[in-house]
């Protein structure tokens, strides 16, 4: 049955156009900017283009992996405040080696979601908005409603501003959690039971897959990622501030759903989603080039949103062969 | 006496359990909060439980064909802008366009989701970025003012008989809610959508229609909701009430709804909203910081429905009809 549905060239489209979308927006939004301001595609801007866009790519890539599970992760931008936070405080107590505070507070979270999802059964909607609201409490709380300063230099600023080979380190950053993340989705037990309950979870638990341990996993990894990219978040701000990451949520589930990520689970490439990531900052960045005020960008992002949801649609409608349409779409 | 006694039973059955955690919850605030039996502060709580109650009741239908609607807090934004902007053109004309517009944005949701099948999360949030963008695009970010007074308070402010007039409206929708899910065909067919997609299409029920009117019945709940609470500010703001989907959601997951669709009764919507309500008031009272405001939200969200997923909780329910019955269901439909 498998084989059959995979030799039919409807698939092989929908595979196709799965990682076509975010390479195809990001050539659009990269051309129309460079024709509103022709200075938008300097090397200079590019590079600045792919460090700015860390954060959101790294939470992008963890975002993939819990939607691979069908489920999708609301609290990020209030998780990454909390680890900004806890990052700069860890900082302040114990020295550069309290920022690994920030990731922890966010692998916590992530736990604490997974636990929810997985063992309590709560959906990903009303667990992971629950704790949008606890993570952005405690960020509060624990930073006294202002930012936290680092006292002394910042040990976290060469990943804001600094290079390796040329390249901005917060890139090469993201591109080393892009391939850790890929190379353990796609080569590792763990990883393929990631999949498995994705696109069949009665199929993968009668296989032996554990729910509730692999979906614990995959939001933990949400977590981490989100703690990571609150490292260059410091790196860059020099502070802890406890607003950070309002609105992250949207930005990655649209960067990850572009990159072909498919809401229903079970499908998900890193490489695209870095690709999907980079068009929502490259959004961004050529909007407020061509002087649009942020209320414009926002109604941009969600009919981004919105175009994403349609494209995903289109490409379950052509990656589905016209003999089992009845059944899919029933 | 055995009459009154299964009569009593009957009743007991039919409420859902979140009513003993209503009643616990009104007793440990009753003693435990400074001014929270005063009549008026109930008063107080009426009101703001109106808003919270009409997009519960829309959020509710949504949720009963399974789906979701995040974007009746940009929503109501939106309205209240429109409604300040237009305000000099009278009051009903104000307010009906803002109506019009709520109902145009449930309209663009319900064929997203139902013709083209977009996941109702993604249709909705992209509603609720796009539209919060817009308020603020409007109004230019600083929220515009109006004089208070007049019609444009009625909603807010005015009475109706002994009730206040936000309540009255609340109980209105209750009621229109309950006439809808238990009376009319349309109705049955959420709950249908809900249970079982795909039977209800085999079936021959019009599932796409249905499902395209619930968004749009849906945002006429809400937009209710949104006219009182412009009428209350007097003022467009982009940040009217952005939590109001999410307050919505949590109330009719108190109120026993299943997330997944397909389950749900209207005096389970009304107690949910009743809890929140409370539990919000109480915080108010009892005085605790914005920050400690923003964790209990939280709290409570995945709290009740955590609790509302436990089997033991529902143990003692055993309503008298399901919620769903084809043989309860009106003649056409089998």
């Amino acid at each position: 049955m498998i084989s059959d549905l995979r030799n039919t060239s409807r698939w092989r489209a929908g595979q196709i156009a799965q990682v076509a979308v975010a390479p195809v927006c990001l050539a659009i939004s990269l051309y129309t900017f460079f024709w509103i301001s022709p200075g938008e595609l300097s090397t200079n801007n590019l590079e600045h283009l792919i460090g700015q866009m860390a954060p959101i790519a790294i939470v992008a890539i963890g975002q993939m992996v819990v939607i691979i599970t069908r489920g999708f992760d609301l609290s990020v931008g209030s998780v990454a405040g909390l680890s900004v936070v806890m990052t700069a405080l860890g900082i302040n107590w114990i020295g550069p080696a309290g920022m690994v505070l920030g990731p922890i507070a966010g692998v916590a979270c992530g736990l604490f979601n997974g636990f929810l999802i997985g063992r309590l059964h709560i959906q990903p909607v009303i667990a992971t908005l629950g704790m949008l609201s606890i993570a952005r409490g405690l960020a509060l709380i624990f930073s006294g409603d202002s930012a936290v300063v680092i006292d002394g230099d910042n040990p976290l600023n060469f990943l804001g501003y600094g290079h390796i080979a040329g390249l901005p380190a917060a890139f090469v950053l993201t591109i080393a959690v892009a391939l850790v993340v890929g190379i353990a989705l796609a080569r590792t037990r763990g990883g393929r039971r990631v999949f498995m309950l994705g696109s069949n979870p009665e199929a993968a638990e009668l296989t032996g897959v554990r729910p509730a341990s692999t979906l614990i996993a995959a939001y933990a990894v949400t977590g981490l990622c989100v703690g990571i990219a609150a490292l260059v978040l410091v790196g860059r701000a020099g502070a802890g501030l406890p607003t950070e990451g309002q609105g992250l949520e949207l930005q990655t589930i649209a960067a990850a759903v572009i990159g072909g990520v498919s809401l229903t689970g079970g499908v998900g490439r890193p490489g695209t989603v870095l690709m999907g990531a980079l068009f929502i900052q490259s959004l961004a960045n050529g909007l407020t080039l061509a002087g649009y005020s942020p209320f414009v960008q926002e109604i941009i992002l969600g009919v981004v949103i919105l175009i994403a949801g349609l494209t995903e649609r289109v490409i379950r409608r052509v990656a589905t062969p016209r003999r089992f349409k009845e059944v899919s779409h029933a | 006496m055995t009459w009154m006694r299964e009569r009593l039973d009957g009743i007991r059955r039919d409420m859902p359990p979140a009513l003993w955690v209503l009643v616990v919850l009104f007793v440990v605030l009753w003693i435990a909060a400074p001014g929270f039996g005063t009549s008026s502060n109930l008063a107080n709580v009426g009101r703001i439980g109106a808003v919270l109650a009409l997009a519960a009741c829309g959020q509710g239908i949504v949720i009963i064909t399974g789906g979701l609607d995040l974007s009746s807090g940009s929503v109501v934004a939106v309205m209240s802008v429109i409604a300040v902007l237009h305000v000099q053109s009278g009051v009903a004309a104000a307010f009906g366009l803002a109506v019009l517009f709520a109902l145009g944005v449930g309209a663009v949701n319900g064929l997203l989701v139902s013709r083209f099948d977009v996941p109702p999360f993604l249709a909705t949030l992209g509603m609720l970025v796009a539209l919060h963008g817009l308020a603020g695009l409007l109004v230019g970010g600083i929220p515009v003012e109006t004089s208070p007074g007049g019609a444009f308070s009625w909603p807010s402010n005015g009475n109706v008989g002994p009730i206040s007039a936000p309540l009255f409206l609340a109980l209105v929708g209750i009621l229109i809610l309950a006439v809808l899910l238990r009376r009319t065909r349309l109705g049955r067919v959420w709950f249908m959508i809900g249970s079982n997609p795909g039977a209800a299409r085999v079936a021959g029920l019009r599932t796409r229609w249905s499902l395209f009117l619930a968004y749009v019945i849906a945002a006429a709940f809400v937009s209710i909701a949104g006219i009182i609470l412009t009428s209350r500010v007097h003022s467009g703001q982009q940040n009217l009430q952005p939590t109001l989907a999410f307050e919505a959601i949590a109330a009719c997951a108190i109120g026993g709804l299943s997330m997944s669709g397909g389950v749900g009764q209207v005096s389970g919507i009304v107690v949910g909203v009743l809890i929140v309500a409370f539990v919000t008031n109480g915080l108010t009272l009892l005085n605790v910081s914005s920050d400690v405001y923003t964790i209990s939200v939280g709290v409570m969200t995945i709290g009740s429905v955590l609790l509302a997923s436990r089997r033991w909780y529902w143990a003692s329910w055993r309503p008298a009809a399901p919620a769903v019955d084809v043989g309860e269901a009106p003649g056409e439909l089998s």
